[in-house]
């Protein structure tokens, strides 16, 4: 590589941030501004509502939107506001939760994988080719389906599928950095080869798996609300958002399109939120580089 | 030429690309010395094997045959973390070999615990502090990422990096290639100190002649993976003995 090519290369992604860095962190600013309000929500749930989300009053049924109910109730006389609120935090937390465990697994394998080569890396990937061979979805409900309903098992269906692109993505930017002179710098220093990995490989790779990460909490959502919708994931009377979906669209065609259009505008907005996120983290991470 | 001496003898080096594969020779039978307190040049068209002799030396290339011997011992293909130490290395792109995640502090801190070296943190502190005047960098820097510096500061650091555990040989391989000719200036004025102070013996891995005529003390020319012509440094531009050393002379642009 010429000198110039390297200076090139080393200028212009510094370049491009200072064209439309601003624009970029304002996708993150407004995603962390929708997240954060919908994560505030959740959290304060009880502060924000009068009503559990679980208590029945058929008194009150199938009502539109008042003061006393600021969404209206569902069917069972149930508020939609403390049932969306109430349900966001169960979603919220499991899609996240779901995401961590397979961020850690999956860096901490493809950084060993991709570090080390080899037996380990030949069976890692191969394990990781059967699991993408399936779809994502089929995959993971067939799980659901045999560990049984409930956040656990969703959590380990979740997990065991998607540990997979993290370490793929992992693996891949460790095989480069693995050859740098950095590592050699490393090596010759005389550091552990268990330090190199942990302290300075993986710093330097696990940028894209966070990115990704993001994405994936869009995709973790969509895949519980889909599991609940279908009646296979969290179990009643739990208020989440696919159930509640599931829950109102009988009353669709009768004029009470709330019961279904708002927990969707909730899985929606959430979702874009988080995207926005993950667009604006990539480019804050890239320019670090 | 007691103390501290390199003594690599008959170092073979094959690279067997495939199975079944006769492999290409990188290096046949080279032999070299470095002595304490010297400065040795070697000196080689891209592909020669300088590199990577330079690579058997520190323990980065851990297959080969023949032997690297330090202060008498004979070293093992994998290095103990103590026959590491005494062995450094500098490296061509300062922008590739320094950590970009890490400061200056936390690079050199590292080596200082994995050494046992130091003692107190306010000691190894200090120790880091020293080292960066020894290289003439500000002790400021040390809270620096390499992102925040230049080429040739980052040069330093890595020189920093190698002499933090107290080394007794350092190869530089290419070490001033990639720094812009006045950078270069001070990169070799820094090592001729560096001898001079403390005692440091230089392997000066270059393909720049006039870069090596002024700071080694004698040269060793590669050619193929094996070693033609070893003189003086004086002795080698003024009456270089082996045909591919005068092609190489004849060939830098820069020299009279």
């Amino acid at each position: 590589m010429t000198e110039a090519s390297q200076i090139t290369e080393r200028v212009g992604p510094m370049m491009r941030t200072s064209r439309s860095g601003r624009r970029r962190n304002q996708h993150l600013n407004f995603g962390v501004a929708i997240v954060g309000i919908v994560v505030m929500m959740a959290i304060f749930a009880p502060l924000l509502t009068r009503y559990s989300p679980i208590d029945q009053d058929f008194s009150a049924t199938l009502q539109g939107p008042s003061w006393t109910h600021l969404l209206g109730t569902d069917n069972l006389g149930r508020d939609l506001w403390s049932r969306i609120l109430y349900g966001g935090r169960i979603d919220l937390f499991l899609a996240t939760v779901a995401v961590a465990a397979p961020l850690v697994i999956g860096t901490a394998v493809g950084a060993l994988s991709g570090y080390f080569g080899g037996w380990f890396d030949v069976i890692v990937m191969r394990i990781a080719d059967i699991v993408v061979a399936f779809p994502f979805y089929v995959l993971v409900i067939s799980l659901v389906f045999i560990f049984g309903n409930g956040v656990g098992s969703i959590f380990a269906a979740i997990s065991i599928v998607s540990w997979v692109a993290y370490a793929r993505i992992v693996r891949a930017e460790a095989l480069v950095i693995r050859s740098t002179d950095f590592m050699d710098a490393l090596r010759v220093g005389g550091i552990g080869t268990v330090r190199i990995v942990f302290r300075h490989l993986v710093p330097n790779v696990v940028s894209q798996a966070i990115v990704y990460a993001m994405s994936d909490i869009v995709a973790n959502i969509g895949v519980i609300v889909t599991l609940s919708y279908f009646g296979m994931g969290i179990v009643p009377p739990t208020p989440d958002w696919g159930s509640m979906m599931a829950d109102g669209q009988p009353f669709f065609v009768g004029g009470y399109y709330g019961l279904m259009v708002i927990p969707a505008l909730a899985v929606i907005v959430t979702s874009f939120g988080l995207s926005l996120i993950g667009d604006g983290l990539a480019n804050v991470l890239r320019v670090k580089r | 030429m007691s103390g501290s001496e390199l003594v690599a003898e008959k170092i073979s080096v094959t690279f067997a690309t495939r199975r079944h594969d006769p492999g290409h020779r990188a290096l046949t039978d080279v032999s070299l010395r470095v002595g304490k307190g010297e400065i040795v040049g070697l000196v080689g068209e891209s592909g020669s094997g300088k590199s990577t002799l330079g690579r058997v030396i520190v323990g980065l290339q851990e297959s080969y045959t023949g032997s690297v011997r330090f202060d008498g011992e004979t070293l093992a293909h994998r290095r103990t973390i103590a026959q590491r130490r005494a062995i450094q290395m500098v490296f061509q792109d300062p922008y590739a070999s320094l950590d970009p995640q890490m400061t200056v502090w936390q690079m050199l801190e590292e080596l200082l615990v994995v050494h046992r070296i130091g003692g107190t943190r306010e000691a190894r502190r200090e120790r880091c502090g020293e080292l960066m005047r020894l290289v003439h960098m500000p002790a400021g820097l040390l809270d620096v990422r390499p992102a925040g510096m230049s080429g040739g500061q980052r040069q330093r650091v890595a020189i920093a990096r190698a002499l933090a555990v107290d080394p007794r040989l350092v190869v530089a391989d290419e070490a001033t290639s990639a720094l812009d000719v006045s950078v270069q200036a001070g990169i070799i004025n820094l090592f001729a100190d560096l001898r001079d102070k403390i005692g440091l013996s230089i392997l000066f891995i270059s393909h720049n002649l006039a870069v090596v005529r002024s700071l080694c003390d004698r040269v060793a020319v590669i050619c193929q993976g094996e070693i033609v012509e070893v003189a003086a440094t004086q002795a080698i531009f003024d009456a270089p003995q082996h045909d591919y050393t005068r092609q190489l002379l004849a060939a830098a642009p820069d020299l009279p």
